[in-house]
């Protein structure tokens, strides 16, 4: 304790009056030429920078500056329509200032005057002289003409963990409203100071494209001045070549960092990320639902169009077959009708013939047999009698003939002529085997009747 | 007798011929009564193929969640 009261000390203010005399004696007062990027720029009432100065990449010297409202004017007079080309964040310009020093507020540039003339400042040319590489090496367009996927879940999240921007992130996808859900994979990484180019770019060595539909590469708040890691040239080539789409949400409403414009889907903030993200899935899903809507309609349609057709063949079919019969029934009638007043006709016709043969028939045979037959029929009677009378004479006379024929054959006449009849035991003999020698016959004559005995046989031979 | 498979094509395919001949009164009346029935057939088989197609349509679309 006595040693705390013997030690000598200064209050924070006599340092800080010191430091202000010290100041304030060294510049006494004067303004000089700086030049000097602006690494940050918020114009209110008064314009306050954020003054940088870097080499090789790396910051050397930053210091807070200020326009005053009254400086202002002056200057937006001077600097006319490039104003905002030259007081932007990224610009370097050469400007008269002079060095203050408050106790409170620490040491500033006060901008008094702004040199037109100096229009781009270093990190600016630096960065265009990134994208005419990334150009030239044929990068620039290289991540963004990759296709978006119309739905990205999966997802390589490159960030600082812990910081505002992960949180924003994270909570942003988880409370969609609509339940989406997004796989998440983080890969830390700084995303500010003098080490995050590197980092970051090992971070995306460790993405496997095979796993994710797009890298995330986010950062919180933090100071403007600390973007100038987006404009690394071996970063930007890194995220160039990367096979799937980057998005990015590190930039600010002012500025555009080389990683953005080379990026597949720029963002202001990791939250405008979370909303294109979720935007996407909601998207997909209402057009998904449009699909089906407009599927089933057409099969509606569809299903409406074919019943309906059906419909017409099934009213077709009641109908056609029946009128169809009437019409063949009213054909068939007309038909039968023809037909029988042909019929008709026919049969008087035949009618007629036919009494006309009856009467012919009943007319001619009896002309005929009166004049034809009758006569002939005489003729042939008369023939007939002759004939006939003819036939008989004929056969009288052959009776006749005959009547004596027989009479010449009567036994008794050609016995008197001195034939005579042999008998055995009562019956003529023709034929002598049928005697024996020995054997009695009988012998008549036209005068009698002999009998012999039999002594030869002599065969006629 | 092993029939093919009717299908909805076929037996439309099918009904349309016998209705433009019946349209065009190409089918004779011996024909007609077979023919008539074979329609009907037909049109029934259509109507149940649809209504049945239309069903599984619906429910496969409910199950999606519209």
């Amino acid at each position: 304790m006595n040693s705390m009261e013997e030690r000598r000390f200064f209050t924070l203010e006599q340092v800080c009056a010191s430091i202000k005399k010290r100041v304030e004696d060294a510049t006494r007062g004067r303004s000089f030429w700086v030049k000097a990027e602006i690494a940050g720029i918020n114009a209110q009432k008064h314009v306050y920078l954020d003054l940088a100065q870097h080499r090789e990449g790396a910051r050397v010297a930053v210091i807070r500056g200020i326009i005053w409202q009254h400086r202002m004017r002056g200057i937006r007079e001077s600097l006319g329509d490039e104003l905002q080309h030259i007081l932007k964040e990224g610009a370097e310009i050469l400007f008269l200032a002079t060095v203050q020093y408050s106790p409170l507020y620490g040491i500033s540039l006060h901008v008094e005057e702004v040199d037109l003339a100096y229009s781009l400042g270093e990190l600016e040319r630096r960065k265009k002289a990134t994208i005419d590489t990334l150009r030239a090496e044929g990068l620039f367009d290289l991540n963004r003409s990759l296709p978006e996927p119309l739905v990205i879940q999966r997802i390589a999240l490159i960030t600082s963990v812990g910081s505002a921007a992960y949180a924003d992130f994270m909570q942003h996808l988880k409370a969609n409203e609509y339940g989406y859900q997004f796989h998440v994979h983080v890969i830390p990484s700084s995303v500010q100071g003098d080490a995050a180019p590197l980092e970051l770019r090992n971070a995306l060595a460790k993405v496997d494209p095979k796993l994710f539909d797009a890298v995330v590469l986010i950062r919180g708040g933090g100071s403007k001045l600390d973007l100038e890691a987006f404009n690394d040239l071996d970063l930007c080539r890194a995220i160039a070549r990367m096979p799937i789409p980057v998005m990015t949400g590190i930039g600010h409403d002012v500025d555009v960092s080389v990683v953005d414009m080379i990026a597949k889907s720029p963002h202001k903030t990791p939250t405008a990320i979370a909303d294109h993200l979720i935007d996407k899935c909601l998207y997909f899903e209402t057009s998904l639902n449009g699909s089906l809507v407009s599927i089933q309609r057409i099969m509606a349609d569809s299903f409406s169009d074919r019943k309906e057709r059906l419909s017409t063949f099934s009213e077709m079919l009641r109908q056609r077959p029946r009128s169809y019969c009437q019409e063949q029934r009213g054909a068939l009638h007309m038909a039968v009708g023809q037909f029988a007043r042909g019929a008709t006709e026919q049969l008087q016709a035949l009618e007629k013939r036919l009494a006309q043969h009856a009467n012919a028939v009943s007319v001619l045979p009896l002309r005929r047999v009166k004049q034809v037959e009758e006569p002939k029929l005489r003729e042939l009677r008369l023939a007939l009698e002759q004939a006939s009378q003819r036939g008989l004479r004929t056969l009288i006379d052959r009776v006749h003939g005959m009547h004596d024929a027989i009479r010449l054959m009567d036994p008794n006449k050609v016995m008197a002529r001195g034939f005579s009849i042999t008998r055995k035991a009562g019956a003529p003999i023709t034929d002598p085997s049928v005697l024996q020698v020995g054997d009695t016959i009988e012998t008549t004559f036209a005068q009698g009747r002999a009998r012999s005995t039999i002594n030869t046989i002599e065969p006629n031979g | 007798m092993a029939e093919e498979r009717m299908t909805y094509e076929k037996a439309y395919e099918e009904l349309e011929a016998i209705m433009q001949d019946l349209q065009a009164d190409k089918i004779s009346v011996d024909e007609l009564t077979a023919k008539v029935k074979r329609a009907a057939e037909l049109i029934t088989f259509c109507n149940d193929m649809l209504r049945s197609t239309e069903a599984e349509v619906n429910k496969i679309v409910k199950k999606l969640g519209l």
